[in-house]
């Protein structure tokens, strides 16, 4: 009756259990949000047992991480501010001390807005697949675009640069709410600005800018919902790359 | 606590969760469930689940120490730790004491049913904080963000929380209700399941509209834990109406099956499943099989059917002869989207039988209605049907109906009488439930210098699937309507439309806020268009006292007009309009709308009237009998103070016994109407007056109050608001709202309404909707709607007007339960026209919507931005007008104007002066 919480006794256990038909759960709050997608299967695996969290060296972050960690951590505030901050602005502060990145970014919600800082630090998703040794690595706007994905788990995600970066969000009211759009402007190694849109896509995919000024992707690669039609996030696209410019030359 | 650990099967000590310091072990097969779930199971009823979806905070628990939403936690992730729950953080004597003491206060916490939640939150920041450290009004605000409350605009629980952390306590008494629902311990409607071994009733609700419904128990009784499957054929056949306040073939028709044969809506409800717990009943609902097989050749409802039409005022020739008199003649057309009304507490009835009896707990407005109602339907006796007293997390009119109570009634008598708890979803009730859509057209003409002579108004009410209150609710806008300005040539003429979306319910103001956003937006033309000032334009034509009501024909005696304009405009010059912001990013602008609003819901036809009694008894403490719940707005401190001050004893002495609703109980229809004041306080003042100064023990004497009129209040809000011209959000930075209530009883109470009342404009203003594509409902869920967070923080001036010994009744006092909302989406729309020179003439005020109309970001920073290479035009080309009002496949109702053009700032829009503004 109901769902069977399952609770492997290591990674690779838990790999072979999401691959027999068992929802892999992080923290767990998009699956029993009863707002929000995926749900879970007759069967559950608990990964917080399992999986690495806080920061594993060269970048690479655990995702078992919570976003309240993951916004307090004075590294990741130093080497990646825009992810930091998009976690902060992720949900409410108790839904943060649940949620966590793998969770996050494995429940693909096209409103997450840790997605385009994500895409804009050139982030590596890792996932392990029933009879692989090893994780593969994915770039995550790939990972999140993707359709079909074999079963899985994320295992953790890799930041392979470093900068300084700004984060923009809008929502339909001030505090908590889920973004309209959201905008991530870093620098990578003090280069050019990287712009990446995130909430607007018609997948859960950030839309990168097609260059470093606040010009957004055209309103055609947008998503029209309930929130907002392609062409009002076109314009707050603009709007919020303005200001995470402003932000960025500050700094 | 002695119930917390029942039903837990036996279990190992990694199964174990401490919870409040009791050992609660985990089943497996609550593994997976919600934590919310398995603690409310378990007997731990202070945890809260308004929504269920990890949003509003109601569910937060502290686990470890943290606080989190339990609702999104499987409840297997507190294995092995620690749960502290709102009774037990408040039951030490440090922090969670002083939360608790200051949070009960009048004026801090209303309905109460967030407020556990947030105690827990709360008292992680103090321990964060430390002894003694005071946290920021913002600091506090941000670590509250994740509450929402839908009663108090959240200054009063903020200042709460900061007087707990300096250890100061506050001014104001507490509620006679306060303690109890500030440390969770306070038992709602549902939080009586557990303790009574209920069984789970989960409805099944419709997923096409105009479809046969049949419904097959076969698959869904082979769960484990399956009780019972109802579709049509097991509820009796009688229809009946939601309405608690007539029956009338007209106004309010037998209209509601219990389980819909035929699916009216999509959301409608065809059946429930019954089942020894939740999780059952979940696994029951996805595997019963409902049937629906369309009937293309029914009516359809989709065109929409005027089962109502009402008019009142001049002859349609006399109106249109006046209209031709007048030097020029402004139309304007409004629309308020249906939207949400979102009390936390969502709808419940427990039902159980013994005996041939049934006893109900529920979430209603009109206990004493719900009872006889109840009866007749299920063919009993009205003596044999018990309405017990249970306290209200928030009504705001979604409980203001006879609803769920026939259902679990009628499951409970075929589970052999066991009590059935029907608890809906926070997404059922969206697509069951929503306040009303209103479509308001207004003419009038005018003489050369603006004074109005003639005025049509037409109201069109979208009812969705059922008439319910829409009659009514379109006979109070109309009343609205034609008393607010008696232009000497008024007519107003209104209709009620089905249609198959989900029916509207009552909603505070019941109809005042819909006609009162389309005649103050009106009004704010008018005096654009005649370069008047806005005080004195209204005051030129707005109703007085010695007017006459030309819906009822009764004088009327209290309507202190002047004096509320008077200290608005006073209000206005002593806090000017900030300007705008150096960069030009940011426009501001105020606007005003004036509101009116009945304290009772007595008619030419009917006068209404309420009944109490006051008991004095052996100690010498003094009790208030009372069968109408407090929802929230501290009614029963309130009568508690009223009792004490009448009989001259102290406060703390008396207290509010709230009575199930039986025969032997008074009659007193309910809450609503925002007459607790103007019918259930008079009537304990009636009944104190009985007794006399200091009673006797032993003495009791019951007190009847009939209202003479409808006590209608007047007010006036202000508004400042900050537009952001690159992305259409709207900012409310300040109101000033003034009322005429006769005398305040408690003034901070009245303060709590207010501040409550404004936030919740706010919401109604700039987002709050809830719309169809395609017949199916589309922001169902708390999550969908942008209800104002602690970040919504404006300055909330309030202003108390008005003559107590003109208003009728002992008290000279009249209600302030709706009027803080009602004029609050008329004056932030007036607002938004002064700052961006844009007239929206459609509710909700949404980004979108004012971006699209209001042209080109603005500002020195875009304008520098647009000379850089690289950051192209700075012209906002790629919004798709049209899209952007309704979004695409979503045909949003835009407003229109006959007179004024389409763009304003073509015919040079200007700042009104006065209200303040500097310049």
């Amino acid at each position: 009756m109901g769902t069977t919480w399952l609770v492997p006794h290591d990674l690779g256990h838990a790999v072979d259990l999401v691959a027999a038909g068992a929802t892999p759960v992080g923290g767990g709050v998009a699956l029993l949000s009863a707002a929000l997608p995926p749900r879970l299967a007759d069967s559950a695996v608990d990964l917080a047992p399992v999986l690495p969290a806080g920061q594993l060296g060269g970048g690479r972050l655990g995702a078992g991480t919570t976003l309240a960690r993951l916004a307090g951590d004075p590294q990741v505030r130093r080497w990646w501010p825009a992810l930091a901050a998009a976690a902060a602005a992720t949900g409410t502060p108790q839904v943060r001390a649940l949620a966590t990145l793998g969770g996050t970014v494995a429940a693909r919600l096209a409103t997450a807005d840790l997605a385009a800082p994500l895409v804009a630090y050139g982030a590596l998703v890792h996932v392990r697949t029933a009879g692989a040794d090893r994780a593969r690595e994915l770039p995550v706007r790939e990972y999140l675009g993707a359709a079909g994905l074999p079963p899985h788990i994320v295992v953790e995600v890799e930041l392979p640069v470093t900068g300084d970066g700004a984060y923009r969000r809008f929502a339909l009211r001030a505090g908590p709410a889920p973004a309209v759009a959201t905008v991530a402007a870093v620098r990578p190694g003090g280069g050019e600005p990287v712009l990446v849109a995130g909430a607007v896509g018609r997948d859960a995919a950030p839309v990168p800018f097609p260059g470093p000024g606040p010009e957004p992707p055209p309103a055609e690669l947008l998503r029209s919902d309930a929130r907002g039609s392609a062409g009002f996030r076109h314009a707050l696209l603009r709007a919020l790359a303005r200001e995470a410019i402003t932000e960025l030359e500050a700094t | 606590m002695a119930d917390a650990t029942a039903g837990n099967q036996a279990a190992g000590v990694g199964d174990v969760v401490e919870v409040d310091g009791t050992p609660v072990a985990v089943p497996d097969a609550l593994a997976a469930a919600p934590l919310a779930e398995m603690l409310r199971q378990a007997g731990f009823t202070g945890v809260k689940t308004p929504c269920g979806e990890g949003g509003c905070g109601g569910c937060t628990v502290l686990l470890d120490g943290v606080p989190v939403t339990s609702c999104v936690v499987p409840a297997a992730r507190a294995r092995g730790r620690r749960v502290r729950t709102a009774p037990a953080i408040t039951a030490d004597d440090g922090v969670g004491a002083r939360l608790a003491g200051e949070l009960a206060r009048r004026g801090a916490l209303q309905c109460g049913y967030c407020v556990p939640g947030l105690v827990a939150s709360a008292s992680a920041l103090l321990e964060r904080t430390g002894d003694g450290a005071v946290p920021t009004a913002d600091e506090a605000r941000a670590a509250l963000a994740g509450h929402l409350c839908r009663c108090t605009g959240y200054e009063g629980l903020v200042d709460a929380v900061r007087r707990a952390a300096a250890g100061t306590a506050g001014e104001a008494r507490p509620r006679t209700d306060g303690p109890g629902r500030a440390r969770g311990t306070l038992r709602f409607a549902a939080d009586h399941g557990p303790a009574a071994g209920a069984l789970t009733g989960l409805l099944l609700t419709a997923q096409t509209a105009g479809a046969r419904v049949e419904v097959s128990p076969e698959s869904a009784l082979r769960v484990p834990g399956a009780v019972a499957v109802l579709g049509p054929r097991d509820a009796p056949a009688a229809l009946f109406s939601t309405n608690p306040h007539v029956e009338d073939d007209v106004l309010a028709p037998a209209e509601t099956p219990v389980f819909a044969a035929r699916s009216r809506f999509v959301g409608d409800v065809v059946g429930l499943v019954v089942a020894e717990t939740p999780a059952a009943a979940r696994e029951m609902a996805a595997l019963v099989e409902v049937r629906e097989t369309p009937e293309p050749g029914e009516p359809s409802l989709s065109a929409g059917e005027a089962v109502f039409r009402h008019a009142v005022g001049v002859e349609q020739e006399v109106l249109d002869a006046a209209m031709a008199a007048a030097d020029v003649v402004v139309t304007g057309s409004y629309v308020v989207e249906p939207g949400p009304v979102a009390a936390l507490e969502r709808p419940a009835a427990l039902a159980a039988w013994s005996d041939g009896r049934c006893l109900i707990h529920c979430t209603s407005q009109t206990p004493q209605v719900v009872r006889v109602r109840v009866a007749r339907l299920l063919g009993v006796a009205a003596e044999a049907v018990e309405v017990a007293p249970v306290p209200l997390g928030g009504g705001f009119g979604l409980k203001e109906e006879v609803f769920l109570e026939v259902a679990a009634a009628v499951a409970a008598r075929h589970c052999g009488g066991r009590p059935v708890l029907v608890e809906m979803t926070r997404a059922q009730l969206g697509a069951l439930r929503r306040r009303h859509g209103a479509t308001v057209e207004v003419a009038t003409g005018c003489a050369a210098d603006g004074t109005m002579l003639a005025r049509s108004v037409t109201i069109r009410l979208d009812a969705g699937a059922e008439v319910s209150h829409s009659a009514l609710v379109l006979e109070n806008a109309m009343l609205v309507a034609a008393q607010v300005y008696p232009v000497g040539a008024t007519r107003v003429s209104g209709t009620v439309t089905l249609t198959p979306h989900t029916p509207s319910c009552a909603f505070r103001g019941y109809g005042a806020m819909e006609a009162g956003f389309a005649l103050e937006s009106h009004m704010d033309e008018l005096v654009r268009r005649f370069g008047a000032d806005p005080v004195q334009y209204r005051r030129r034509h707005v109703l007085r006292a010695g007017g006459r009501d030309r819906v009822n024909g009764w004088p009327v005696v209290s309507y202190a007009a002047d004096a509320c304009l008077d200290a608005v405009a006073e209000a206005a010059a002593a806090h000017p309009l900030a300007p705008d912001d150096p960069d030009g990013r940011w426009r501001r602008g105020r606007g005003l709308a004036w509101l009116t609003i009945v304290s009772s819901a007595s008619s030419a036809a009917h006068l209404d009237e309420a009944s109490a009694n006051v008991r004095v008894d052996p100690d010498g403490t003094v009790a208030v009998e009372t069968v109408v719940p407090d929802m929230g707005q501290g009614l029963h401190s309130m009568l508690a103070g009223v009792a004490a001050d009448r009989l001259g004893v102290p406060p703390e002495r008396v207290r509010v016994e709230q009575q199930p609703a039986t025969g032997g109980t008074p009659a007193d229809e309910g809450t609503f109407a925002s007459r607790g004041v103007y019918l259930t306080a008079n009537a304990v003042a009636a009944a104190a007056d009985e007794l006399g100064r200091c009673p006797r023990p032993g003495a009791r004497a019951q007190g009847r109050a009939v209202a003479p009129d409808n006590g209608l209040v007047a007010g006036a809000q202000l508004v400042d608001v900050a537009v952001d011209t690159w992305t259409g959000a709207v900012r409310v930075e300040r109101v000033v709202s003034v009322h005429d209530v006769g005398r305040v009883l408690e003034p901070a109470l009245a303060r709590g309404q207010v501040v409550g009342g404004v936030v919740q404009g706010i919401g109604v203003a700039l987002g709050e909707r809830l719309r169809h594509v395609d017949g199916v409902p589309l922001e169902v869920n708390l999550l969908d709607q942008p209800i104002p967070t602690t970040a919504a923080a404006p300055q909330i001036i309030d202003r108390y007007v008005g003559d107590a010994a003109a208003t009728p009744g002992r008290l000279g006092a009249k209600g302030l339960g709706e009027a803080p909302m009602v004029g609050v989406p008329a004056a932030i729309a007036n607002a938004v026209y002064d700052a961006v020179g844009v007239r929206l003439r459609s509710l909700p005020l949404h980004p979108e919507a004012v971006l699209a109309a209001s042209g080109p970001p603005r500002g020195a920073a875009w304008a520098r931005a647009q000379n850089e290479p690289g950051f192209g035009t700075g012209e906002v080309r790629d919004v798709d007008r049209q899209a952007a009002l309704g979004g695409p496949g979503l045909p949003g109702p835009a407003g229109a104007c006959g007179v004024l053009p389409a763009d304003p700032r073509a015919a040079g829009h200007r700042r009104r002066p006065g209200l303040g503004d500097p310049g």
